[in-house]
């Protein structure tokens, strides 16, 4: 396998992982947390509130204007 | 205490509470490896961000809130089609263009505005309830970028883009190409921005 496969593989499980606890979580919420819990809790935070806000805004300017 | 529970309220020294909380770091970090790949940009944003929750970390008082989640947004649709408008108007302008940065820049201000709010008026008399199996999300964020980190040190040039070790961006950015596409992701960008917000507003309340 080249290392281009191996790297978009790992990108896809992880991907693929996030959705399937997202799943998960829908089917299940007494035992799991979905996405939009864990953020909303973490929010408690106002460095989080500042960071995320960040890595939101960076993570769209990044790829839509190919900076 | 209670399981499932921690100890808020008001907390000794600055800096100290900010080391204990996982943003500042995650921000010089990511300001390192900005100075690493040259990108001045990039340097500016971070650092000045870290520094931003630095100084707002006095103003704030190191509380944390209880507060309930945000309450269903009225003009949901209305806001979700002015959103597509908006992220349409975005699309229509060429990807490297002077014009879309300060969009984007707009976006940004815009929002950084609404989430400057001098923070909770009470001190909470509960703690939110921990979600259950919280960490997974952490630990598949730290996955993610672990990927991107050993893309990025595996490079044959560190400043230069390679095809057999592409970063996130490298695969997404080619795909951001068609008009249409672009329209669909800014859009989920501003949904996503309005949907933080509105989180944010509510444990300000």
């Amino acid at each position: 396998m080249t290392s281009y496969v191996v790297t978009v593989a790992a990108y896809l499980g992880v991907l693929g992982l996030a959705l399937a606890v997202e799943v998960v979580a829908f089917a299940t919420p007494r035992l799991w947390a979905s996405f939009g819990q864990v953020v909303t809790w973490a929010l408690r935070r106002r460095s989080t509130q500042l960071g995320l806000l960040l890595a939101w805004w960076w993570l769209g300017w990044h790829w839509v204007t190919q900076r | 205490m209670t399981v499932g529970e921690e100890v808020v309220g008001r907390r000794p020294g600055r800096l100290r509470t900010l080391l204990t909380e996982p943003t500042l770091p995650v921000l010089v970090l990511a300001t390192i490896a900005m100075v690493h790949r040259r990108y001045l940009p990039d340097i500016l944003l971070f650092g000045g961000t870290a520094a931003l929750v630095y100084a707002d970390a006095g103003r704030w008082g190191f509380r944390t809130t209880s507060a309930a989640p945000a309450a269903p947004p009225r003009h949901r649709w209305a806001t979700a089609v002015a959103l597509l408008a908006v992220a349409a108007a975005m699309a229509a302008l060429p990807p490297t263009s002077v014009a879309l940065d300060i969009a984007c820049a707009l976006v940004g201000v815009l929002a950084l505005r609404a989430a400057w709010r001098p923070g909770p008026a009470l001190e909470p008399t509960r703690a939110a309830p921990v979600p259950r199996r919280w960490w997974v999300w952490p630990t598949l964020a730290v996955t993610l970028a672990l990927v991107e980190l050993w893309s990025f040190v595996h490079r044959a040039q560190p400043l230069v883009d390679d095809p057999d070790h592409p970063e996130l961006s490298t695969l997404v950015e080619p795909l951001l190409e068609s008009e249409l596409v672009r329209t669909g992701f800014l859009w989920l960008w501003l949904l996503a921005g309005w949907w933080l917000l509105r989180r944010i507003q509510a444990w300000a309340r």
